[in-house]
């Protein structure tokens, strides 16, 4: 504490010699002498003076920029902290409550005059409205049941959802993701179709938060926007859509490969992720269909699919294809054999394990090890080959510990 | 005659100085929108996605490990505890001279196996690979290698590992447990193919650590290392960020990247001949890629990812950017048909230039300025006016970028919480034009002569260590 006011003292001092210099600086002597560089004959130095002068401003600009924001964050995240235990005590006993004392008018009596609270309080500043968004939204996320309900009744009673449809309007397209994010927690009917025809956004974030929220809060077809939209589903776009499936009941997933003929190729790789992630056995014929596909990757995928199927009927297919397939789809197409294959394959894979290339081998090699004893047997037979890496491949998979 | 070549020589350096001063400001207003995009974009990322995944990147880290032993498990421990799912933590050693094979064979139970090593890029003898007869330490390969240096460690590594992203870090920095997760999103999110992403390096000296975690970050106590803190938020938040912006980033931190494994491969690994393999290799990628007419992106993050021990003293200091310079030398000879090609397109027109003229040639043309002025005072030619002005001039430059920095700081990661720290950062941008920089000019030309002696070698980095500051946990009785 002590210290603290000697640190207090010293700034005050500081500050106070500083104004001190700053009064007895010659100001007009230094404008003099800039103009004189300005008007010197020699260009160079009256550019460098041109220059010096801007980057002073500049300076001075920045530093202030910066002790402003300091000040400012500081406050802002005191506030912040500050509002959020208050909005946390409010909440808190409206919503942690038996489903029995909820009925009485003790407590209804309680929330309304909460809500008043709030209205008068908290809801006049633009700051404080955006705060307590964000708290509830926060807190409907980590809670069910009737403290989630509670939380969605209260955010209505306080108009708030009216204040993110507007937001769906606005022409920023931050503005419009974070009104969807948090319609969307909330489940704000209304708000369905406006977020629907976000769906096809040409603003990446835009779109997938549309979709997600689409996903989550549609009943009738909530997966329309595969059919038709044709931006490229990257990975991480796919993950995200893949997430929020995870969420929903089962009963409401459709078949994914309704959307296998789509002209999108990222959209039937989601589709093939989705058909295994969600054990739809019964698109076994159209994945093996697939491995006509003229796009690499999702004859892989499908390849990939199918083996974790273990689906046996598409073995014949898939050697077809091996033949012609670049040497990534070939990898894929050995591991699916090894799932979905027959002991009949040993050879075939034997075949593979001795060629040239040495992820190939590996993949057959691995193939071989998941077909069971007879690979098995394989394997240790080649442990002695003297072909390039083929015994140092045996042994590596033959060795439990890697 | 005389003053015309004097006049010449004072034009030609004045449009030197605005050059770079206007390269800078073009940068950093280039890094303020890509820092506010990225910024905002991220509001809407939820990491944990990627975490819980099934269709996440596999990821293979590699750290080589010399003479790491007082620090390897306790590194080994740290790297364990990242947060990600499909990953294998392949830990080399590079023909260590101490005790750091046989501490880790001792700390994680391991046996050695029957690994099968593709050959696929040159390397040193591979004595053994060894994996933990703990279930719990599944993910640790441990690598035992003939001495052969950093760049062949990380190639030994790289023919080990077995999925197709792969990073190289360093063993001794401490890695952000999030920061596999933020690293991987630029692989599966952008259209073009990602070839490689770096994260930026913070300062951890005077930090507080606790076992292998950073828990708060400080300013260094020593002005040393806190000069480097306002060099390095000027060149990753400011510089590498605009590159990035212009996919026309030439290097990526040998402390912390990310490569795709096939394209690393293909390019025949890192290069054993330069102290600068972390350039050259983002280098020869980039060009393998243009020469195969293949769309690619290099992608940098902002986000504080990794925390390294900067030098405490001059003379290691000096010794770290002497190789630097050598690195950057060596790259750019090796590259030097980039040189205003427009086949390789902004590489080859824009980063390449940039990198001769205000990374190499700088320290070279300052020196030389300097002497010059000298020699004009001598022969009685000095034009004090000119010199002061200019003197001026480049000294509020460089201190109003450097503050610029620190705005970016401020508006994004404020990383150091208290009002002192940025005070204190301030001192040290204003002060470190006349200190600090004059020591990296002359460790420039330095590094210049030693190229040109044929120096080969990295030079001794011996660092204090974080023991100082670690806080360990109590262990439960």
């Amino acid at each position: 504490m002590i210290k603290r006011k000697y640190i207090y003292l010293l700034f005050i001092l500081l500050t106070w010699g500083n104004v001190a210099v700053a009064q007895n600086i010659n100001w007009e002597g230094i404008i003099k002498l800039l103009s004189t560089q300005l008007n010197s004959t020699e260009i160079l130095i009256r550019v460098c003076t041109v220059l010096l002068i801007i980057f002073s401003l500049f300076f001075l600009g920045f530093f202030t920029t910066l002790m402003i924001a300091r000040s400012k964050h500081r406050n802002e995240d005191a506030y912040r902290k500050d509002i959020k235990e208050k909005y946390e005590l409010l909440l808190t006993g409206i919503i942690f409550n038996d489903e029995d004392e909820m009925q009485t008018d003790e407590w209804k009596s309680s929330k309304k005059r909460v809500v008043e609270h709030f209205k008068k309080r908290y809801l006049r500043k633009r700051i404080n409205k955006k705060y307590l968004r964000d708290h509830i939204v926060l807190l409907h996320k980590n809670f069910a049941g009737t403290a989630a309900d509670v939380l969605r009744n209260l955010y209505i009673d306080l108009k708030l959802d009216k204040e993110a449809m507007r937001e769906l309007n606005s022409p920023d397209w931050g503005t419009q993701a974070n009104a969807i994010k948090e319609l969307a927690q909330l489940n704000i009917i209304e708000a369905k179709k406006k977020i629907k025809s976000r769906t096809f956004h040409e603003n990446q974030i835009l779109r997938l938060e549309a979709q997600v929220a689409t996903i989550a809060m549609e009943n009738d077809d909530p997966f329309s926007f595969l059919g038709k939209d044709k931006n490229h589903l990257t990975e991480w776009h796919q993950i995200n859509l893949s997430k929020i499936i995870d969420t929903i009941d089962r009963e409401r997933l459709p078949l994914f490969s309704r959307w296998f003929n789509s002209k999108n190729n990222s959209i039937v790789e989601f589709c093939i992720k989705m058909t295994l992630q969600y054990d739809q056995f019964e698109s076994i014929p159209d994945l093996t269909e697939l491995l006509n596909h003229k796009s690499q990757n999702i004859v892989g995928e499908a390849a990939r699919t199918l083996g974790e199927f273990a689906a046996t009927e598409s073995q014949p297919m898939l050697l077809k294809v091996y033949r012609n397939a670049t040497i990534p789809i070939k990898r894929k197409i050995l591991t699916a054999l090894g799932k979905c294959g027959t002991h009949e394959l040993v050879p075939f894979l034997q075949q593979q394990l001795v060629q040239n290339e040495i992820s190939i081998a590996m993949e057959a090699g691995k193939a071989l090890r998941l077909l069971g004893d007879e690979g098995i047997q394989v394997l240790k037979d080649q442990t002695n080959s003297m072909l390039y890496g083929v015994g140092d491949i045996c042994k590596h998979l033959l060795d439990e510990r890697i | 005659m005389l003053h015309q070549v004097i006049e010449i020589l004072n034009t030609a350096i004045f449009f030197y100085a605005i050059s770079v001063s206007m390269a800078y400001v073009i940068l950093a207003i280039l890094s303020a929108r890509a820092l506010h995009l990225y910024l905002r974009k991220n509001k809407f990322v939820d990491h944990n996605v990627t975490l819980t995944s099934p269709y996440a990147p596999s990821v293979s880290l590699i750290a080589p490990a010399y003479n790491e032993e007082k620090t390897i498990v306790e590194n080994i421990r740290s790297l364990m505890s990242i947060h990600y799912n499909n990953f294998e933590i392949i830990i080399v050693n590079d023909g260590s001279k101490d005790t750091t094979m046989q501490t880790m064979i001792d700390a994680y139970n391991l046996k050695k196996v029957d690994f099968f090593v593709n050959d696929q890029i040159p390397c040193k003898h591979i004595r053994g690979v060894y994996k933990s007869t703990n279930k719990a330490h599944r993910k640790l390969v441990v690598v035992d290698k003939e001495n052969g240096g950093k760049a062949d460690a990380l190639n030994a590594g790289i023919n080990i590992s077995q999925y197709d992203l792969i990073t190289c870090i360093d063993v001794d920095c401490i890695i952000e447990q999030d920061a596999i997760l933020k690293m991987v999103k630029p692989f599966m999110e952008e259209k073009d193919h990602v070839i490689a992403t770096g994260g930026v390096i913070r300062i951890a000296n005077s930090c507080v650590i606790e076992d292998g975690r950073l828990l708060h970050a400080k300013i260094p106590e020593s002005i040393i290392p806190r000069f480097q803190v306002v060099e390095y938020l000027r060149a990753f938040l400011m510089g590498r960020m605009a590159w990035s912006k212009l996919n026309g980033l030439l290097l990526i931190s040998g402390a912390l990247g990310f490569f795709d494994k096939k394209i690393v491969v293909a390019c025949g690994g890192y290069n054993h001949n330069t102290v600068g393999e972390d350039m050259e290799l983002v280098v020869r990628m980039r060009r393998y890629m243009s020469d195969n007419k293949k769309p690619y992106k290099v992608v940098y993050i902002p986000d504080p990812l990794c925390w390294t021990e900067a030098p405490a003293d001059y003379k290691i200091l000096g010794r770290q950017r002497n190789r630097w310079m050598r690195g950057t030398m060596e790259t750019l000879w090796m590259h030097k048909s980039l040189f205003m090609n427009p086949k390789y397109g902004l590489l080859g027109v824009l980063s390449y230039p940039f990198w001769m003229f205000f990374e190499w040639l700088a320290p070279i043309i300052e020196f030389f300025g300097l002497l010059y002025f000298l020699f004009l005072v001598f022969l009685g030619y000095s034009n004090w006016h000119f010199f002061l002005i200019l003197f001026a001039t480049v000294y509020f430059f460089a201190i109003t970028i450097s503050i610029l920095a620190l705005v970016f700081e401020e508006f994004s990661y404020r990383q150091y919480k208290k009002h002192s720290d940025i005070l204190k950062l301030i001192g040290t941008a204003m002060v470190e034009p006349l200190i600090y920089h004059p020591r990296t000019v002359w460790w420039g030309l330095k590094g210049n002569l030693d190229k040109f002696k044929g120096k080969q070698a990295w030079g001794d980095m011996t660092r204090a260590g974080f023991q100082k500051k670690v806080i360990k946990s109590e262990t439960p009785s």
